[in-house]
């Protein structure tokens, strides 16, 4: 083992030990490259001046998880997959009084005023809520200003339209200057909340959770334990959604999920549906 | 030709409409004429043939005088024959006829002159023809009358000749004059004609006149428009695309014309200007940009020269250039560059100020142009010739008025405007580079001789570091050398020093050491002896008590285990059910079920004492109210006194406080076994209940003070105890004597109990008793019971016994009873039973073959398990306690095998945790020993669960297209479907059938769905109700759903799928809804805390979910839990409901979260005291301090678990006031 590998491990015991974060079970790999990439930011000669910074130096632990959260996001991000939530999963969604979403590692927020948009133009906006987590506190908040650079609209114009969209995309935003900010009125049942997903537990019965491009990150006993959470908030008949590069099918937790469309990930819960919160 | 053309250009000079009007115009003229030409020549026509017409009439009324004259005359002439009358009267109707023509003949001639002249000749000549003939001939006749006599023959022979005699006027004559009247008219019509055919000819002349010249316009218009309009467009456009095309050679016409053609065009030419404007500006920017963007590059003067040169020149399209550096210092310019120039002649590489028109150029900073130079001047070579320059252009090249250098060119061309002002752009810029540049080399040399003069400081110093370096180390070298000797010599004599003394304790301690060893071992010896002997007492009472306890249990189930069937059997003979048994044999039978019925009282107390002995007896120290005690009593008592006909009274005396610390239920089950035995010895008179602080001068128990007492006094009128007894009462399987044992019943366990429970609690039971009078039993106890800690679990014993069992009951195994596994049809019902108990199970056997099912029996779990497999049984009935696998597992294998997992179990058995069972599976637990009616209920209970039986749904909606729907979607073969229109109507249906599963709309008439829910909900067990609303729900809508079913659909698109779903969930799977799931909760906490009953909580939380599980649990407690969906709701019924003792808080809620609730909930002096426990996903390092931070008391993390809340909220309660 180099050197670095056991900076590393020290790394990743010092955020347990001094923090409580837990990134053992993240896929070493990118964990490597996260960290590499902030000992650059911070001027760092080796993970090891990292680690004593994290172990001695107040508030510092907030700039690591900024820096190993990848908070990137478009909106309607794989367009098929949103149009296929409006098609198939939304007119079910419909006949539930009302209509829980999770959106878990929610980044910069721009998936949450894509799901947001769509359910305002299917009608069922006013009698959904949107839980909006993450981990990483800066992204959060972020997300709730809802303010992106104008360069990125334009891409993000083109996949609405794509995802099916009746309007346009700038009936919700205004632009001012390089940046565009998003109708106030898409925050209004969305909640932003800080979860980690590795940790924390169940908070609500979800009627469709979305999780996309999070897990890539996670080892497949982060990911078992993860769509465990998820099975276990989903309510009988719920879905799944996860990014198009991400699955369960060798999971112990498929055993729960039924196909809705294999190729975009949306998965839906058979059998007895959610189990309860209370032991 | 001119005329024309300059008609043409009038026209042409015209605006487009104008033109247009004028053709139309033209044309319709044209056209009005030639039809009032026409129009004209029609009229006269007319006319004419009018006149020709008249002519005509005249003419025939000619004709009709003569015909009339002519008549007259032959009818005059018939008369003069035979003088008949009718003659006559012809003779006078001709002459009317005939004056009567003649009158026609006069008016229509009336413009005639010539002829009216003759008509009154002619008059005159028929008048006098008439009277001629009338008075010489027809008078005469008529007066001889017509006989035919000869004188009268010769009368009217005389007569003709008078008549011939004097006529004057012959009707020849008459004739002729008419004759001569129709030869007149006769012409006049010839004329008359020919003047018609010469108007026809004149008509059709116009007419083809008129159509030619019309053609001939209309095609001159045509031309016209062609040549004035549509050709200059076309032409125009074939223009404008040849300019956007950047062909700027076009040739715009017709620019003077002053019509829109002539405005297009003049507009066209603007754009040309403008294009080939813009052209030279954007060739002059680019050239500049590129020119200045290469000289950028520029390092050296040289390069910049070249640079400039080669990329001027070129671009003039001049043949030579060259660039002169002034120098300042030596004032002088110097050639640096060039292009096409040959070095050489009289032309010389440096030039002054003011020397040669270079120099002159330079010295006055003015651009000298000279135009049109002599053949010699200089000359432009290339390979195939050379020429003189026709042009030579000398710039100043400056900044800011100082001179920088000059710029020499030479073309063969005069320089255009645009080369022109190319230089004037380019210069400021050549300019300002060249300045640059100047800047940039002289920067780099400074740099350069920085840098060597750094590096050169560099070396230096570090060669002086070096000898520092060197210095210092020598220096230290030295220093540690000289103190290092002198410690060696400091230690060689401190070490002599120390050695000494050591040697001389180590021979002292060496001393000790031996004595101390020798009295060690001694006392070593003898402590291990103690130990032994102490670990061997600990274990052999560790193993007699373990035996004891296992002994107990064991005992106390292989008793219960034939208990069973004696109490179910001699019960069943006691009914004689078959009316087969004699008087006697009935009372036989039930002496044995009383008997029995004792045993297992008997059996059931000395297991609670040897608890009790074995400090086993599990205490649960709590808050008690006391008046809870006395509630209960009361009303277990009440009915007991009635029909014993006694006075029962139960009474708190005042002053005491409300509640106490101990153990409630133990004191419950005193207090219950102390009345029932004042009831039992007592047959008249009173029984009661006092509870108050010990009287002054009792005597406590020890450790007791009255103020902290409570006395709890039973007192009855009955036989009372003697003295000589009243200790022995309180010994284990003691009674006053054996007799009263006979006569009122009772193990005689009950006291020795009871004292023992006291005894735990930190109190003990006092009797004052007289014999005859009554007794009253007195129990003190501590308001604060000693926390004895909690014994040991009861669980190991359970094991212990079951372990026993097994060594017990060997070869009582398998297959003892004959079942009916060899004559089994598809079809049957067949029950399976599990019992190692053949009594027991014969007894099963018995009753299901009763019921006319089929039964298989197994006598331990491997082989039940096995029947199940093949059999696939209808239901289940499992033991726990098996030989070999227990119950537990053998529904727990059950329930993991798809192919069994259908089927539905119910337990029978003599352990009595429900929970579990409930929580594996089953569909419903029986503790033995059980009676017949329990085991046929739940025989119903697991055929209700079978799978294969018909199953029964509901639909109630008060549409009955809509209900109609529902069955055609839901419809199968073994489901039973029943409407209902009305909630009314349909809970009478439920009360008759037990449904399956109920289909409800919740807009129905009357009774509205929630309300039926509630009703339903009230009368007991639920079936599992699916809502289908037609509507949106609002949250607090569906909260109130929520409390009754979780499936709720809304109507739509995709609806149908879920309802079917939703559906055939409750009716063919494992899911019961609110069927054993809720039993098992219920059985979980059954026991309502008596410290937690009534207690009034707040639980806020968003998720429906977790609302309903945990205030389930909760209220199952006793526990009077409010709801709150979110922060602001908490808020409001916190404000408004002040009995709230506790708070359960969400943190992750959406609008107001957690924290900011229980924030504004300190912030309120009210209720700033209320303690809250926060509930919270999150379980990160932090979140507690967080949540504690916002106000919370304490903090517990999801999932929750139910007995870590509930010790929680036990904490946190406030005690009671
Ligand atoms: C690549 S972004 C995905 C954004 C978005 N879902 C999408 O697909 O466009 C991954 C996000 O997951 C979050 N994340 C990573 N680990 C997490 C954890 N343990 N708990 C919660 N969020 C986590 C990161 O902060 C980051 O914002």
């Amino acid at each position: 083992m180099d050197v670095e590998d056991i900076e590393l491990q020290l790394f990743v015991r010092a955020m347990q030990l001094r923090h409580g974060y837990d990134f053992s079970e993240y896929a070493p790999a990118s964990l490597k490259r996260r960290v590499q990439q902030l000992v650059r930011t911070h001027d760092a000669g080796s993970i090891s001046e990292l680690n004593s910074r994290l172990l001695h130096e107040e508030g510092f632990v907030t700039r690591v998880i900024e820096g190993l959260s990848v908070p990137v996001s478009e909106m309607f991000r794989d367009p098929p997959v949103f149009r296929t939530l409006r098609d198939k999963v939304f007119p079910v969604l419909a006949s539930y009084p009302e209509i829980n979403i999770w959106q878990a590692g929610c980044a910069h927020g721009q998936e949450v005023y894509s799901l947001a948009i769509l359910l305002e133009e299917a009608g069922l906006y006013e009698r959904s809520r949107i839980y909006a987590t993450d981990f990483n506190d800066a992204a959060l908040a972020v997300a709730a200003d809802g303010i992106y650079a104008t360069r990125e609209a334009r891409d993000w114009s083109r996949n609405y339209i794509e995802a099916g969209g009746s309007h346009s995309l700038s009936d919700y935003y205004s632009a001012r200057y390089d940046f565009i900010k998003l109708d106030k009125r898409l925050r209004r049942n969305v909640t932003f909340f800080n979860h980690n997903l590795v940790t924390d537990e169940v908070f609500c019965e979800a009627h469709l959770i979305l999780c996309r491009n999070v897990l890539i990150y996670f080892s497949n006993t982060l990911q078992d334990r993860t769509l465990g959470l998820f099975r276990d908030s989903l309510v009988r008949g719920g879905f799944l959604c996860l990014g198009t590069r991400e699955n369960i099918d060798f999971s112990p937790a498929a055993a729960g999920f039924a196909d809705v469309d294999h190729a975009l990930r949306i998965y839906q819960v058979g059998g007895a549906g959610a189990r309860p919160l209370v032991r | 030709m001119s005329s024309k053309e300059k008609r043409h250009s009038w026209l042409a000079d015209q605006p487009l409409q104008r033109k247009i009007v004028i053709a139309i115009g033209a044309l319709l003229a044209l056209f009005v004429a030639a039809s009032i030409a026409n129009l004209a020549s029609l009229w006269r026509e007319n006319d004419t043939r009018d006149w020709s017409k008249h002519t005509y009439v005249v003419l025939i009324t000619l004709a009709d005088v003569n015909d009339n004259a002519q008549a007259r005359q032959v009818a005059a002439r018939g008369f003069l024959l035979n003088q008949s009358d009718a003659e006559y009267a012809d003779f006078e109707t001709a002459d009317r006829d005939l004056v009567k023509s003649v009158a026609a003949l006069r008016q229509l001639t009336a413009d005639n002159a010539l002829q009216q002249s003759r008509i009154d000749r002619l008059q005159i000549m028929l008048d006098r023809w008439k009277d001629e003939v009338s008075r010489y001939a027809l008078e005469p006749t008529r007066a001889i009358g017509n006989a035919a006599t000869p004188e009268g023959a010769l009368a009217r022979e005389s007569i003709r000749h008078d008549y011939l005699e004097h006529r004057t006027v012959l009707m020849t004559d008459v004739r002729r004059l008419i004759d001569e009247m129709s030869a007149t008219e006769h012409t006049l019509l010839d004329r008359r004609n020919g003047a018609l055919d010469d108007v026809l000819t004149a008509t059709k002349y116009i007419d083809i006149f008129s159509l030619l010249a019309c053609l001939i316009f209309g095609l001159f218009v045509i031309g016209m428009t062609f040549r004035l309009i549509t050709r200059p467009i076309v032409r125009m456009t074939e223009l404008m695309s040849r300019l956007a095309a950047h062909d700027h050679g076009i040739e715009v016409r017709q620019l003077a014309r002053r019509d829109e053609i002539g405005e297009i065009a003049r507009a066209l030419q603007v754009f040309k200007e403008m294009s080939i404007e813009t052209a030279g500006q954007t060739w002059l920017k680019s050239t500049v940009t590129s020119i200045s963007n290469k000289l950028q590059g520029a390092t050296t003067y040289r390069q910049f020269a070249d640079v400039l040169v080669t990329e001027l020149v070129p671009v003039m399209k001049a043949g030579l250039g060259i660039f002169y550096l002034f120098h300042e210092h030596s004032a002088r310019l110097e050639r640096v560059g060039s292009y096409g120039f040959r070095e050489g002649g009289h032309l010389i590489p440096e030039y002054r100020l003011g020397e040669g028109l270079v120099g002159q150029a330079a010295s006055e900073r003015r651009t000298i142009v000279l135009q049109d130079l002599p053949d010699d001047y200089t000359r432009i070579h290339s390979g195939i010739g050379e020429g003189a320059p026709r042009s030579v252009v000398v710039l100043p090249v400056t900044s800011r008025e100082s001179l920088l250098g000059v710029v020499e060119i030479g073309s063969f061309a005069h320089l255009t405007a645009l080369e022109d002002r190319l230089l004037e752009e380019l210069m400021p810029i050549v300019a300002l580079s060249l300045e640059n540049l100047g800047r940039a080399i002289s920067t780099r040399a400074l740099l350069e001789q920085t840098q060597s003069q750094a590096d050169e400081l560099r070396a230096s110093e570090e060669a002086l570091r070096s000898q520092q370096e060197d210095l210092r180390s020598t220096n230290e070298e030295l220093k540690t050398r000289t103190t290092e000797l002198q410690e060696q010599s400091h230690r060689l004599v401190a070490s002599e020093e120390e050695l000494r003394v050591q040697t001389e304790e180590l021979h002292a301690s060496n001393e000790e050491l031996r004595e101390k060893s020798v009295t060690l071992n001694e006392q070593k010896d003898a402590l291990e002896a103690l130990q032994k002997d102490t670990q061997d007492k600990a274990e052999e009472l560790a193993r007699a008590s373990q035996y004891k306890s296992e002994f107990l249990a064991n005992m106390s189930h292989e008793l219960r285990t034939p208990l069973n069937s004696l109490l179910i059997l001699s019960r069943s003979l006691a009914d004689n059910d078959e009316e087969n048994l004699s008087g006697e044999q009935v009372e036989s039978a039930r002496i044995i079920h009383d008997a029995g019925s004792n045993l297992l009282r008997l059996i059931n107390d000395i297991l609670d004492l040897s608890k009790v002995e074995a400090g086993k007896m599990e205490l649960v120290v709590d808050t008690f109210p006391l008046a809870d005690l006395a509630r209960t009593v009361a009303r277990t008592f009440n009915h007991v006194a009635q029909e014993k006909k006694l006075a029962f009274s139960v009474d708190v005396a005042p002053g005491l406080p409300a509640t106490m610390r101990t153990d409630g239920a133990k004191l419950e089950q005193v207090a219950n076994n102390l009345l029932s035995n004042a009831f039992k010895f007592t047959a008249t008179g009173t029984v009661g209940l006092v509870v108050s602080r010990p009287a002054t001068g009792a005597i406590l128990p020890a450790g007791l003070v009255p103020a902290t007492t409570i006395a709890i006094a039973v007192n009855d009128t009955g036989i009372g105890i003697p003295a000589d007894k009243v200790l022995r009462v309180f010994h284990a399987f003691e009674q006053v004597d054996a007799s009263t044992s006979r006569q009122y019943g009772g193990t005689g366990l009950g006291l020795a109990i009871s004292r023992r429970i006291a005894m735990l609690l930190g109190g003990d039971i006092v009797l004052a008793s007289e014999p005859g009078r009554g007794s009253t039993f007195t129990v003190y106890l501590p308001e604060e019971a000693p926390d004895t800690g909690r014994s040991a679990d009861i669980v190991p014993l359970q094991q212990a016994a079951a372990e026993a069992t097994l060594a017990l009951s060997p070869g009582l195994l398998t297959d003892t009873i004959d079942d009916d596994r060899a004559s089994l049809s598809p079809g049957d019902t067949v029950i399976l039973v599990v019992e190692d108990d053949p009594a027991f199970a014969r007894i099963l056997a018995d009753m299901v073959h009763r019921k006319g099912h089929r039964v298989l029996a197994a006598g331990d779990g491997e082989s039940g398990l096995a029947l199940a497999r093949r059999y696939r049984p209808t239901g289940i009935l499992l033991d726990v306690m098996l030989p070999g696998m227990d119950g537990w597992t053998v529904i727990d294998r059950l329930k993991s095998d798809a192919a069994t997992r259908h089927i539905p179990v119910h337990f029978i058995s003599a352990t009595d945790d429900a929970t579990r069972g409930l929580e594996l599976g089953a569909v419903g637990f029986l503790t033995k020993p059980v009676s017949r009616e329990s085991i046929a209920s739940a025989f119903d209970r697991m055929l209700h669960f079978a799978e294969g039986r018909t199953r029964h749904l509901l639909v109630v909606d008060d549409d009955a297209s809509a209900r109609t729907a529902v069955r055609t979607l839901l419809k199968d073969d073994s489901v039973v479907i029943e409407e209902a229109a009305s909630g009314e109507e349909a809970l009478a249906k439920t009360a008759k059938t037990v449904f399956d599963c109920i289909v409800l709309d919740l807009g129905l008439p009357g009774m509205s769905g929630i309300e039926f829910l509630e009703h339903l909900s009230r009368g007991g067990h639920t079936p599992p109700v699916v809502v289908y609303s037609g509507r949106d729900l609002s949250r607090d809508e569906s909260m109130k759903i929520r409390q009754y079913t979780d499936s709720i659909v809304v109507k739509g698109a995709r609806s149908p799928d879920r309802l079917l779903d939703e559906v055939s969930l409750f009716l063919h799977s494992i899911r019961h809804g609110g069927g054993a799931r809720d039993e098992a909760t219920t059985a979980a906490g059954g026991v309502d805390e008596a410290s937690l009953r009534g207690r009034r909580l707040l639980l806020v939380d968003d998720d429906m979910r977790n609302l309903f599980a945990l205030s389930k649990v909760l209220r199952s407690k006793g526990i009077d839990v409010v709801m709150a969906q979110d922060g602001q709701k908490a808020l409001d019924t916190i404000d408004t409901d002040t009995g709230i003792e506790l708070v359960l808080m969400d943190i992750m809620m959406p609008v107001m979260d957690g924290y900011d609730t229980m924030r504004a909930i300190r912030a309120r002096p009210a209720v700033a005291k209320v303690p809250i426990i926060a509930l919270t996903a999150k379980a990160m390092r932090g979140d507690r301090e967080k949540c504690l931070e916002a106000g919370a008391n304490d903090y517990l993390s999801k999932p929750i678990d139910v007995d870590r809340l509930l010790s929680m909220i036990r904490v946190w309660l406030p005690t009671r006031s």
